[in-house]
């Protein structure tokens, strides 16, 4: 007798991607647990440096550091490697202009037969097309994996929404890092609003994208859900 | 077989693999719990999403492993309802457990369930707060003693949310088709 609420309960059907959205999320915590701890590990050999140069300030080093600057404005080259600023500036920009572009025909067909058949293999293409060029293999396992750089347009294909960067403000900062601000347009049936969200990036000696760590996203996330 | 209590320790250093496996084994009832709040599989979906982000950022402070399962269940609680707010744009959802609280003593109450109630019963007529109890009691078999703490209400008040819990759903049986039981 008690348990009719048990049976009806029990008629909700599981969807195939239960599973995958499980790991999605439990990969998602993992990349920001680790995030913090490299963050903060990183930050360590740089603040020591620093104290050496402030203790130490002799005319010998200043001028070193001008000599490096000089050769640098010449060639335009970072870290005496083949990649020059204005190229990672253009795989910055590339990679945020998709991440917060569409959902375009393209995108929703790949999520459509992801979710309707289980079958991600759509959906890997898209990403492999978008990111491989650009990102390390290993940012591009948490890509897949981890759904790191298509997670707001999955949210906006799923809500109705669509997405357009409308501004993108790239600041070097440390250690080959980017603290980058980009203005999001989001809109869905005639409203239109605007949030900022801040990222940090990381880019390799081959100007591929290390890491991503995603500072603030200005409510998105909670906007598109 | 590895004990559960061995995977959330293992979770604790960080071991997501770990953590995968105990999430496992719940996540179905996770989807049910959050699909009767939200009705609709997506919002479920991402629930779930959420429920595991969360449980694994937080399972470090998890002290008693024993209790993860109820762990799980009031993060899936405060998740649906959550969204559930988001969706609504309301900032106070009504959890005023007052009124339950003035039914006085439910203790003989008769917890006949109508043979023809319906997920849809259960889903559209129910309060946030009365699929809580009427799940946790009738699908995941907790005790009242056990709800009462899970959802942090005195006792009283879970067996008032259930008493009228059963009335709302006898009443929608009778005014579908108004035959007796």
């Amino acid at each position: 007798m008690n348990n009719k609420i048990k049976e009806e309960i029990n008629k909700i059907q599981i969807p195939k991607a239960l599973h995958r959205r499980s790991k999605i999320g439990i990969l998602k915590a993992k990349s920001e647990l680790q995030g913090n701890k490299k963050r903060i590990s990183k930050m360590f050999p740089y603040v020591a440096m620093i104290a050496i140069f402030v203790i130490l300030i002799p005319l010998g080093f200043s001028q070193l550091n001008n000599h490096l600057q000089k050769d640098q404005t010449k060639s335009g080259r970072v870290n005496n490697n083949k990649v020059s600023q204005s190229e990672i500036n253009k795989t910055l920009q590339t990679y945020l202009k998709t991440e917060f572009t569409g959902p375009d025909d393209e995108f929703k067909n790949a999520m459509e037969k992801f979710n309707k058949d289980g079958d991600p293999s759509l959906y890997n293409e898209y990403l492999e097309k978008k990111y491989k060029p650009i990102v390390t293999g290993n940012v591009f396992k948490e890509i897949v994996n981890a759904n790191l750089s298509a997670y707001y347009l999955s949210l906006a294909y799923t809500s109705g929404y669509q997405m357009k960067p409308t501004n993108i403000l790239i600041k070097k900062s440390e250690n080959n890092g980017y603290n980058c601000e980009v203005e999001v347009e989001y809109s869905k049936n005639g409203k239109t609003n605007k949030v900022t969200v801040k990222e940090y990036i990381n880019i390799n000696d081959e100007g591929k994208i290390s890491r991503i760590l995603v500072d603030d996203d200005g409510g998105l996330v909670n906007i598109l859900r | 077989m590895i004990s559960i209590n061995n995977l959330i320790k293992k979770a604790q250093t960080g071991n997501d693999k770990a953590f995968l496996k105990i999430f496992q084994r719940f996540e179905k009832d996770v989807y049910r719990m959050a699909f009767v709040y939200v009705k609709n599989s997506e919002d479920a979906l991402d629930v779930v999403q959420e429920v595991a982000y969360q449980s694994f950022k937080k399972i470090s402070a998890l002290r008693q492993p024993e209790k993860f399962k109820s762990w799980i269940f009031s993060i899936t609680i405060h998740c649906a309802i959550d969204l559930i707010r988001k969706r609504k744009n309301v900032v106070n959802l009504n959890t005023n457990y007052e009124d339950y609280m003035k039914q006085g003593n439910n203790d003989h109450f008769a917890e006949h369930i109508p043979l023809s109630i319906t997920l849809q019963d259960i889903i559209n007529s129910l309060k946030e707060v009365e699929k809580s109890v009427v799940m946790l009691k009738f699908y995941y078999d907790y005790t009242l003693k056990d709800i009462a703490e899970l959802l942090d209400i005195p006792i009283g008040t879970v067996k008032s949310v259930l008493y009228r819990s059963l009335e709302k759903l006898r009443s929608e049986y009778l005014k579908g088709d108004g035959m007796n039981e």
